[in-house]
């Protein structure tokens, strides 16, 4: 042992030491922590200073941690939600043939957004003979006049007694017929939809017709795994007083895609690698 | 000598293994999730900690580490670093629990008026297999916990949750050495407060 290492180490020393960063200093460290028994003691006292303190922090608050399942399908649908726009539609036009290529690309979109619009148009003129459109995103929203969504007399602390994934009320097989009859969806293709509550059981949402409707599930952004997460955000907000019932109710009922976007998708802060507020 | 853009032996160590283990290329969107999904299964609940020890009720706390992952989502599709993540995950946190407390006059209050003893988080019926005098020894050292600086507090609370001095450092965005101090400083408080028991 040189000379230096006879120094009993600082409290610096030893907080650093315990966290093992490599360095000069911290061979002479673990040299001297070797051979003093006192310096064992004041660092085992650091370590266990820590180790009380993690432990605190989770006594205290692990137990009444929510369960992750319903977080993670937030997530998840969050995330499918980011992805879904991958570019806006000025980033989509590429100039790299010079202006004129890129005017001709302009011409091509407006003609083809043009041919679009008349089929839409059209399409729209046969709406009531046939409620679920046949385009990739059709029938993410239900038609209003079969399904305007119902709710029952409920009240907060009834809602409020489960988790929201636990309320779960299973749809009864002739209720699930008498959907795919109203909306015209032959037995054939009913697998590709299921029969969802407008307004879910967890907001108070009836199992009434006029509440339930084919939500398909073919759709790659606005599906029954958003909508879920939709619920879920709002029965939180509901049972925590930052949401009055009637309106989730009324928004989700209204427009579930535009409530979805009200309540659940973040705003596009500026957060990552930021200073610190 | 570290040159620009090369990783240190200690921020790789500092590297999360599933991320380090994978090549640099690009990388798709499904796979990127599925690391992003991975470390929320890993980080949320020291985040849910964390942001609550600083007065953050858990659903806005919930609320911050969603948002904390839907960062990292929109950071690794971007490219950008993946260097020291989780001091990257701990800095979006520690940012937004900052901003989510300023924001909630009412919680401020609380977290002011619980200068004293008690958790807000901990259950005040004492359990039935802990010791009273254990239960007190924690509520003792989060008492002296609160009582301290922010500063000091994030050090070691994240150093709690196991973060080591680097990661500290960038989720703090001070340096080494500052850390250093803060948590000397603070640990030397909470043992002489504890009498010595730690």
């Amino acid at each position: 042992m040189k000379r230096d290492d006879h120094r009993h180490l600082s409290d610096a020393e030893l907080v650093r030491a315990a966290d093992g960063e490599p360095g000069r200093w911290s061979r002479r460290a673990r040299v001297h922590l070797e051979a003093c028994d006192a310096c064992r003691t004041r660092a085992a006292r650091f370590e266990n200073t820590i180790a009380e303190l993690a432990r605190a922090q989770r006594d205290g608050l692990d137990a009444s941690l929510p369960p992750i399942t319903s977080s993670r399908a937030l997530l998840r649908a969050r995330i499918a939600e980011t992805s879904a726009p991958e570019a806006s539609f000025s980033s989509r036009i590429r100039f790299s043939g010079g202006w004129l290529a890129g005017a001709l690309g302009v011409a091509a979109l407006v003609a083809v957004a043009a041919v679009a619009g008349v089929l839409a148009f059209r399409h729209s003129g046969a709406r009531s003979e046939n409620p679920v459109q046949s385009t990739a995103d059709a029938g993410v929203l239900p038609n209003r006049d079969f399904t305007p969504g119902v709710a029952r007399p409920v009240s907060l602390q009834e809602i409020c007694a489960l988790p929201h994934e636990q309320v779960v009320k299973e749809v009864s097989p002739a209720q699930r017929r008498r959907v795919f009859e109203e909306y015209g969806i032959p037995s054939e293709r009913s697998g590709e939809y299921e029969v969802d509550y407008l307004i879910a059981p967890g907001l108070g949402g009836e199992e009434d017709i006029r509440n339930l409707w084919p939500e398909p599930y073919h759709s790659a952004t606005w599906n029954a795994h958003v909508k879920d997460a939709l619920e879920e955000r709002l029965h939180q907000m509901v049972c925590s007083d930052q949401l009055d019932l009637a309106v989730a109710q009324k928004a989700i009922s209204t427009d579930w895609i535009a409530a979805y976007r009200k309540y659940v998708k973040a705003p596009p802060s500026a957060v990552d690698g930021g200073s610190e507020l | 000598m570290e040159r620009p853009g090369q990783t240190s032996p200690a921020e790789l160590a500092c590297d999360l293994p599933l991320l380090a283990s994978l090549p640099e290329a690009r990388r798709g969107a499904g796979e990127i999730e599925t690391e992003v999904m991975t470390l929320f299964e890993q980080y949320r609940a020291p985040l849910l900690r964390y942001a609550a020890a600083f007065g953050v009720p858990v659903p806005d706390a919930e609320e911050i580490v969603q948002e904390v992952f839907l960062s990292l989502y929109r950071h690794l599709r971007l490219g950008r670093s993946r260097r020291n993540l989780r001091g990257w995950i701990f800095r979006v946190a520690h940012n937004l629990t900052l901003r989510q407390r300023h924001a909630n006059k009412r919680l401020q209050e609380l977290v002011d008026r619980d200068s004293g003893i008690a958790d807000l988080h901990i259950d005040p019926s004492p359990g039935p297999e802990e010791s009273c005098a254990d239960r007190q020894r924690q509520q003792r050292l989060l008492a002296v916990v609160r009582s301290l600086p922010d500063r000091e507090q994030s050090c070691l609370r994240m150093r709690a949750e196991g973060l080591r001095y680097r990661e500290i450092a960038k989720a703090l965005g001070i340096s080494l050495g500052s850390v250093s101090m803060h948590l000397t400083r603070s640990l030397a408080r909470l043992i002489r407060v504890d009498g010595g028991q730690a």
